[in-house]
């Protein structure tokens, strides 16, 4: 019930912008979807949205670094999810879509954090 | 006397009919209050969250959204300057510059307004671009600058909030797909409150562009209590526009 009222409610709204300024799809490959464990380095609680920048160990067991970006403060703040919850340090799991560009820059849908608290961070795919 | 009884109620009747929105002293539809519009990112986490967030009550359903959009159709002559404009509306969209979004378009975005109404004047203050509208009661437009958000003055049809707006900038897009305003577009917005929730419904003409007038329609909800317009300042850190030139599609490509 509940996946079926939001994806009714996405369907209802999926004219309107769900990132308030610009669209998901010509930054952010929908196809993309990638999982990112690592350690929150900086966290960036601005508008447009937020960013979060993590260190991720690659296949080689180099550190590379990843920017995230999530909603803006006011609606991350509205779904519960507030200033300061993630903090330098923290070991954290986040889902998101890749960059276009290919840069490492993603769009999170959700964090985890390492007690299993589980919060949304950004919209869905578009 | 039974008659004088009979006439007493059923002159009452229309009054406890309207008794289920709320009024202000003059007996007008009282709009106070925080409303959204688009609310996707507000909204949408509300039925996969298992806490009420702090913007709306636990269990309460999304909105039902408005009537799906009439098609936008603008001059043949034009189509071709649409088109290029929906072509690169990843970079050239103006609220991705963080330019004010005009009006009805500033109802679609996901951040909520509150409205302040008064005898005088209705006053409109937007989290999406920090954007404010002062709507008179009666008046006319007189010569005003043109604007992003226009000139607006409102009156009552019976119970409906309508509102009269001019003197756009023509640099505002009326959605995402490259549909541009011009001096000359002219809008008519009507408010109908309906407990919790308000009709909204505006008009949008333009004889230089458009061939028929385009109807966009909004339901917008209220809000809970103590919510309220946070400050959102766009520009402060807007990191995708780089992103979005360089591959996107419709870019300008590298």
């Amino acid at each position: 019930m509940n996946r079926f009222c939001f994806a009714a409610l996405a369907a209802g709204l999926a004219a309107l912008p769900a990132l308030a300024h610009h669209s998901f799809a010509a930054e952010y490959d929908s196809s993309a979807a990638v999982t990112l464990k690592g350690t929150v380095t900086k966290v960036e609680w601005t508008n447009p949205h937020t960013y979060v920048y993590i260190d991720v160990k690659d296949a080689n067991g180099n550190v590379v670094s990843w920017g995230v970006e999530g909603y803006p403060p006011n609606t991350l703040r509205r779904t519960g999810f507030t200033r300061g919850l993630m903090k330098e340090g923290d070991v954290v799991t986040i889902n998101g879509w890749k960059a276009r560009d290919a840069a490492n820059r993603i769009a999170a849908r959700d964090v985890t954090f390492a007690n299993g608290n589980k919060m949304f961070f950004g919209p869905a795919a578009q | 006397m039974r008659h004088l009884l009979v006439g007493l109620v059923l002159a009452a009747l229309p009054a406890l009919a309207q008794s289920k929105i709320p009024r202000t002293a003059d007996g007008h539809p009282d709009f106070s209050g925080v409303w959204q519009g688009g609310g996707v990112s507000l909204y949408g986490e509300v039925s996969g969250n298992t806490r009420a967030t702090a913007a709306v009550a636990k269990g309460t359903p999304p909105p039902t959204p408005a009537a799906k959009p009439e098609p936008l159709v603008f001059k043949d002559e034009l189509e071709t300057k649409v088109r290029a404009g929906a072509a690169t509306a990843a970079i050239d969209d103006p609220t991705l510059k963080c330019l004010l979004p005009g009006v009805p378009r500033i109802y679609g975005m996901p951040m909520p307004f509150e409205i302040v109404q008064t005898p005088k004047e209705i006053v409109i203050i937007f989290e999406s671009f920090h954007a404010w509208r002062r709507i008179p009661f009666g008046g006319k437009h007189d010569d005003p600058d043109p604007s992003f958000m226009g000139d607006s003055i409102a009156t009552w049809d019976g119970d409906t909030l309508v509102v009269d707006v001019a003197g756009m900038n023509g640099k505002t897009w009326l959605d995402g797909r490259g549909h541009f305003t011009t001096e000359q577009t002219h809008i008519v917005e009507r408010y109908t409150l309906n407990g919790d929730t308000i009709s909204y419904q505006a008009t949008v003409n333009d004889p230089t562009t458009m061939t028929k007038p385009w109807m966009q329609r909004y339901n917008l909800t209220r809000l809970k209590e103590g919510e309220r317009p946070l400050e959102y300042e766009c520009i402060e850190n807007n990191q995708d526009v780089p992103h979005m030139q360089s591959r996107a599609p419709g870019g300008r490509g590298r």
